[in-house]
């Protein structure tokens, strides 16, 4: 056995991003809060993106004269449908920037990225490539006077790219040298982003299980709602004309995509290049920088395993698989940790009724006899309304956590189980403690659906009612069971449920 | 029919993942998920999800509507853009020559045999390089682009790309350009001489035309 794992509590960044939620929680619920989303919403709005475009496509003409005309057409004499779809393909767009930068800055705050996570962190960076890189030739076939500086200015960084042996400026020195052929240029590679981010999708969550890539309903149909206020607030239009014998005049900008181009006025396209790759690499060495010390991953016992594949229908992370019996038991299965991609959050010990995975650190037995230690205290106590937590650490934060003692200050009727994630709370752990004599035992998970190691609660909340083995015992009276989700800054909400749940619980006896 | 394609070639991967999305929902039922059962939609929780996603979105109605300008207002521009072929590299095999001398033999042999074959295999190790073409742009008397433009192609045989852009003062301008395509040390090709008004905001391109056969200015 190691050492015992101890417990921090959230960064200041951490708490300071979960207080911004808090209010948002208040007003929507954890279950429809569109912060715990953002990665999901970002792939709806891009299925938004995917269908407008389609039909923007079926009415753009590709070429010189036409693309202006056509777009224009669209906006003007469709507004009803085809301007809308516009105004939508728009502002999915920029939503789409919005939701993937608040999913990146929510991951680094929260610590969603080292380890485990690289994979996604650096399929991440690649997807916002992709997405720049798309939205930017979008603007292009627009063929507007916005369209002809954002052309003007793109085609200046690319021309500094060694590998494009020909000025793609040339094409729009006049009118006279710009070709229809261009135009399908573009729009094949506008359509090319789309395939390249179903791929890079693929890669992102291809370590995740069950990967939550579409919203709730409720945030779903918001999100169109959202969209067409916008649409109809402010619809998207196209400016005057592209006229090549004219220089760029002062247009609006879509800051979201084009950001990086106003740095043109003060450096070289060189040094831009320089700083973009600079910035990325930076970007998707994070999770190397500063890397925190790993727990150890999970061991499995093999001469306990019976290869029912439990552990591995609940690991978030892939880190499990099954392979075929190497000790001659009398078994088909036996499970094998990965150990770079195990996140030692104990789920698969929580899924295992056999004692055949262990965090080395935090044993099931350690916990066990945690567990024996404490309710013996408060039955010492012989005050009525004795209450166990289990407490995640990574949900509301409890002094008692943090020194592993179990005391909760002030609130002598109670003791605390710290575990890394709620996932890893067997059924047997809360009928041993209600058997050896507490009133009630109190759940305190993390918020609904921000779970940090994606599916604890999820998965515990199954367990409770009954259709996700191992399942909790139906003899067990679930009125001295309490379960509150609850965030790392929300300690005041925990006093106060754990407080109501004794009270209900002193009420009954 | 290249619009079928694109559109598979897209459309495929959505329909790949849409299948293991919905094989993935049918495997989580089948290993004890909860029964799903359609719940009614929620409305206040849409109307309130729908408010605060429209705070999310809403900067994108003003950062869309933010101007910006690279250019000065002030500004003309006069672009140099044009595409041109530089003379062939004097080489001691002249490709016409040699397909001229070849055709011979084919027909001459052709009056004696029934099958002839073309022998084109020297025709490729003929060296094809062309010479950079070379730009000079003076104004007012002052050289403002003096650069040789290298010939595109892996055997350095197509045309060369040339195109500058010059920010510079509205008002009349004289502009002097000359061309060289034989390779250093040789005169100019071509040669243009002009005065030229530039408006503020004003673009003219010197190009050469291929038709004319001159440098011009548009």
């Amino acid at each position: 056995m190691g050492e015992k794992r101890g417990f921090s509590r959230a960064s200041f960044a951490e708490r300071a991003w979960l207080a911004i939620e808090k209010p948002v929680n208040a007003v929507v619920t954890s279950e429809y809060n569109p912060f715990h989303y953002l990665g999901a919403i970002s792939i709806f709005f891009l299925w938004i993106i995917l269908v407008t475009g389609v039909y923007l496509f079926l009415f753009y003409d590709i070429s010189a004269r036409g693309a202006y005309l056509s777009v224009q057409s669209l906006t003007m004499r469709q507004w009803y449908l085809g301007g809308v779809m516009r105004s939508l393909h728009r502002y999915a767009s920029d939503g789409l920037i919005i939701t993937m930068l608040l999913h990146a800055f929510r991951c680094f705050v929260t610590g969603r990225y080292r380890h485990w996570r690289w994979l996604a962190w650096v399929s991440g960076a690649a997807m916002a490539w992709v997405i720049w890189i798309g939205g930017i030739f979008g603007y292009w076939m627009v063929w507007d006077e916005r369209a002809k500086l954002i052309a003007t200015l793109s085609a200046r960084m690319l021309e500094n790219i060694p590998i494009f042996g020909l000025p793609l400026s040339l094409n729009f020195a006049r009118a006279g040298s710009l070709t229809d052929q261009l135009f399908y240029i573009i729009l094949f590679i506008h359509f090319s982003t789309a395939f390249f981010l179903f791929i890079l999708i693929m890669v992102h969550i291809a370590r995740i299980t069950k990967a939550v890539i579409n919203p709730p309903r409720v945030v779903a149909y918001g999100i169109i709602l959202a969209l067409l206020a916008l649409s109809f607030m402010k619809p998207a239009v196209s400016g005057s004309p592209a006229e090549l014998k004219r220089l760029a005049e002062a247009v609006p900008f879509d800051w979201f995509f084009m950001f990086i181009f106003p740095f043109l006025n003060w450096v070289s396209e060189r040094a831009l290049w320089g700083f973009i790759v600079a910035i990325t690499l930076v970007f998707a060495s994070v999770p190397w920088l500063g890397r925190k010390k790993r727990n150890p991953p999970a061991k499995v016992t093999l001469e306990n395993c019976t290869g029912c594949e439990l552990c591995m229908e609940d690991c978030p992370y892939q880190a499990i698989s099954m392979r075929k019996r190497t000790d001659g038991m009398p078994y088909p299965l036996e499970a094998v940790v990965v150990d770079k991609r195990c996140a030692s959050c104990g789920l698969c010990v929580g899924a295992c009724d056999y004692k055949a995975i262990n965090l080395p650190d935090m044993p099931e037995d350690q916990v066990k006899d945690d567990i024996k230690r404490l309710v013996a205290e408060l039955k010492e106590k012989g005050e009525c309304g004795k209450v166990l937590v289990f407490a995640c650490a990574k949900g509301p934060w409890i002094e008692g956590i943090k020194d592993g003692n179990g005391g909760l200050n002030g609130y002598d009727w109670a003791r605390v189980v710290a575990l890394p994630c709620i996932g890893m709370l067997q059924p047997s752990m809360l009928s041993m403690a209600l058997d050896r004599g507490v009133d009630g035992v109190f759940i305190a998970s993390c918020a609904e659906g921000d779970c940090h190691f994606r599916k604890g609660n999820d998965w515990l909340s199954g367990r409770l009612a009954g259709f996700r083995p191992p399942v909790v015992k139906k003899s067990l009276d679930r009125s001295r069971i309490g379960l509150q989700y609850l965030s790392s800054v929300e300690g005041d909400a925990f006093i106060k449920e754990l407080t109501a749940f004794r009270e209900g619980l002193k009420a009954r006896s | 029919m290249w619009i079928a394609g694109v559109l598979l070639a897209f459309i495929l991967p959505v329909i790949y993942i849409a299948i293991k999305e919905w094989r993935s929902k049918k495997a989580s039922e089948k290993d004890g998920g909860p029964p799903k059962k359609k719940e009614p939609m929620n409305w206040s929780a849409l109307a309130r999800v729908s408010v605060i996603l429209f705070v999310l979105i809403l900067p994108s109605v003003w950062l869309s509507d933010i101007s910006y300008s690279f250019y000065r207002k002030e500004d003309a521009a006069l672009k140099v853009a044009f595409k041109h072929s530089g003379e062939r590299v004097a080489a001691d095999c002249e490709e016409a020559d040699f397909i001229k001398k070849e055709g011979e033999r084919y027909r001459k042999e052709l009056k004696d045999k029934r099958q002839v074959k073309m022998s084109m295999s020297k025709l490729g190790r003929c060296p094809r390089e062309r010479h950079p073409v070379v730009v000079e742009l003076y104004m007012a008397g002052e050289k403002r682009l003096d650069k040789a433009y290298s010939p595109t192609g892996l055997k350095k045989d197509m045309a060369s790309y040339v195109f500058e852009e010059f920010l510079i003062e509205p008002g009349m301008h004289r502009v002097e350009a000359k061309l060289y395509r034989s390779g250093p040390g040789r005169p100019a090709d071509f040669s243009l001489d002009d005065t030229v008004e530039l408006k503020p905001g004003e673009i003219r391109v010197v190009r050469f035309d291929e038709k004319a056969g001159a440098l011009m200015i548009e």
